[in-house]
């Protein structure tokens, strides 16, 4: 029996989700910008999906749009930012730990006149908000920040970043795909602007997210030719996703914080107490799912294929970049040499993860561990 | 606290003005859904389509028009909610 260990990657589908799916792909549902009772049955579905992320985000003044999933909304929001701005709002500030659909599509702007600075994190991968603060101006178009770090689930202060760009009036948004049902997110209270959110982290189906816009924030659409979601994101809705979007928050309990909490901690203190020069990645202000650490002397990818042979899946970092033989730009902001970085593995815990699973993840990692030192 | 209900003094209020069909008419479905059956909600739509077909989709979903009444442009549209 595998044990799956990369939900940071992407999360198996809760089976809630699986029935909201089902319930529309059987049901009979037509277009949802169709007036008649399919099309209204499907428009349903969708605002019901809408009113279900409102809630969980704060339900503050704003649109929700339904997109293909956070990197779209992502791209919405640098790019559409940009083509709104005002001539002298040219400097874009992102972190140095941002997702690549933030990260490149920012500094592609650098190439169309806009100045991309990078906000730099400490050894833990956290943002400092006085340095922040020092950046902040009235030529400052957009601070992009995520509220948890895909590779090493480090948590940032949104509130209190929010709070220094709402002072100085610079539109502030939070891509929450890794964070989101995980840490407490409201736009207001947290000074939000625009939000990222998608489903297939959360036990959701793959393919949608949503962007949240304050109302007053000049964003148009980035894709043309339809005026469905207020004309925002045109294209006809993938009511079947959406729907699974809204189950699968409606199913987020602050039990499964609580139950992947233990257990990232039992992974960790495994891992940290029993394999020697273990380290940990991040910060102890990190995701409840999220464990990244590296073992002095052996890489990541070896300890990564070797726990895939005894059926434990996991990651040596993010599940765009394991692909890559380049060190993680995310350890490697946080200050790791690249062979460091390197070492690298990140066992990601969901719903669905058991004791059992951790307790054979670590003991699985100790004998690999045992093993590679014995005939190095 | 909700209103004594006698005749047909809403429950609820539900502005629909600007939201376009047939997200008034999902909107509008979805408050009913969470109403005890008799309540009475009041919605607020545009005339001209949404007019059209907001009392439709409800009618077709159990529930009853009590009243439509339109001036500028704006209208209030009166239902009580389905069994």
């Amino acid at each position: 029996m595998a044990i799956y260990l990369d939900n940071a990657a992407t999360t198996p589908p809760d089976p809630r989700v699986v029935t909201a799916v089902r319930r529309v792909l059987e049901g009979e549902m037509g277009n949802a910008s169709s007036i008649h009772a399919w099309g209204v049955r499907a428009a349903t579905e969708i605002e019901r999906a809408r009113q279900i992320l409102v809630d969980r985000t704060g339900g503050g003044d704003g649109r929700l749009v339904f997109t293909s999933g956070a990197t779209e909304a992502n791209n919405h929001v640098i790019q559409g930012m940009a083509r709104a701005a005002a001539p002298g709002r040219r400097r874009i500030l992102v972190s140095a730990v941002e997702h690549p659909s933030v990260w490149e599509t920012a500094w592609s702007l650098d190439r169309a006149g806009f100045t991309v600075e990078s906000l730099p994190v400490d050894g833990e991968g956290m943002l400092d908000p006085d340095d922040l603060a020092r950046r902040l101006g009235d030529d400052v178009l957009l601070v992009s920040v995520m509220q948890a770090n895909h590779e090493v689930g480090t948590v940032q202060p949104i509130r209190d970043l929010g709070a220094l760009c709402h002072r100085a009036g610079v539109p502030f948004h939070v891509d929450a795909a890794q964070g989101f049902t995980k840490e407490p997110l409201h736009v207001d209270d947290d000074h939000v602007d625009l939000l990222t959110l998608n489903a297939h982290k959360l036990h959701g189906p793959t393919g949608v997210g949503a962007l949240w816009i304050r109302s007053g924030v000049p964003l148009g659409p980035l894709l043309l030719g339809g005026g469905q979601e207020s004309g925002l994101r045109p294209g006809t809705v993938n009511t079947a996703g959406v729907a699974g979007f809204g189950a699968a928050a409606s199913a987020a309990s602050a039990d499964d914080i609580l139950r992947m909490t233990t257990l990232r901690d039992r992974l960790l203190g495994r891992i940290l107490g029993g394999i020697e020069g273990s380290r940990l990645h991040g910060s102890r202000r990190r995701l409840c799912s999220n464990v990244n650490v590296g073992i002095e002397g052996i890489p990541g990818k070896r300890l990564f294929q070797e726990l895939g042979r005894r059926g434990i899946v996991c990651s040596t970092g993010s599940a765009c970049s394991s692909g890559s033989l380049a060190p993680s730009r995310i350890l490697l902001a946080l200050g790791l040499r690249p062979d460091r970085a390197h070492e690298a593995l990140r066992l990601s815990l969901g719903r669905f993860t058991t004791e059992a699973d951790v307790d054979q993840a670590a003991d699985a990692l100790g004998e690999i561990v045992a093993e590679i030192r014995r005939t190095p | 606290m909700k209103k004594a209900r006698k005749s047909s003094t809403p429950d609820e209020t539900l502005d629909l003005y600007g939201v376009p069909c047939p997200m008034n008419a999902a909107r509008a479905l979805l408050t009913l859904q969470a109403m005890d059956a008799g309540q009475i909600l009041e919605i607020l739509v545009d005339d001209g389509e949404p007019r059209a077909n907001v009392p439709e989709s409800l009618r077709e979903d159990g529930h009853e028009i009590l009243d439509i009444a339109c001036a500028d442009g704006r209208c209030r549209v009166l239902v009580r909610v389905g069994a």
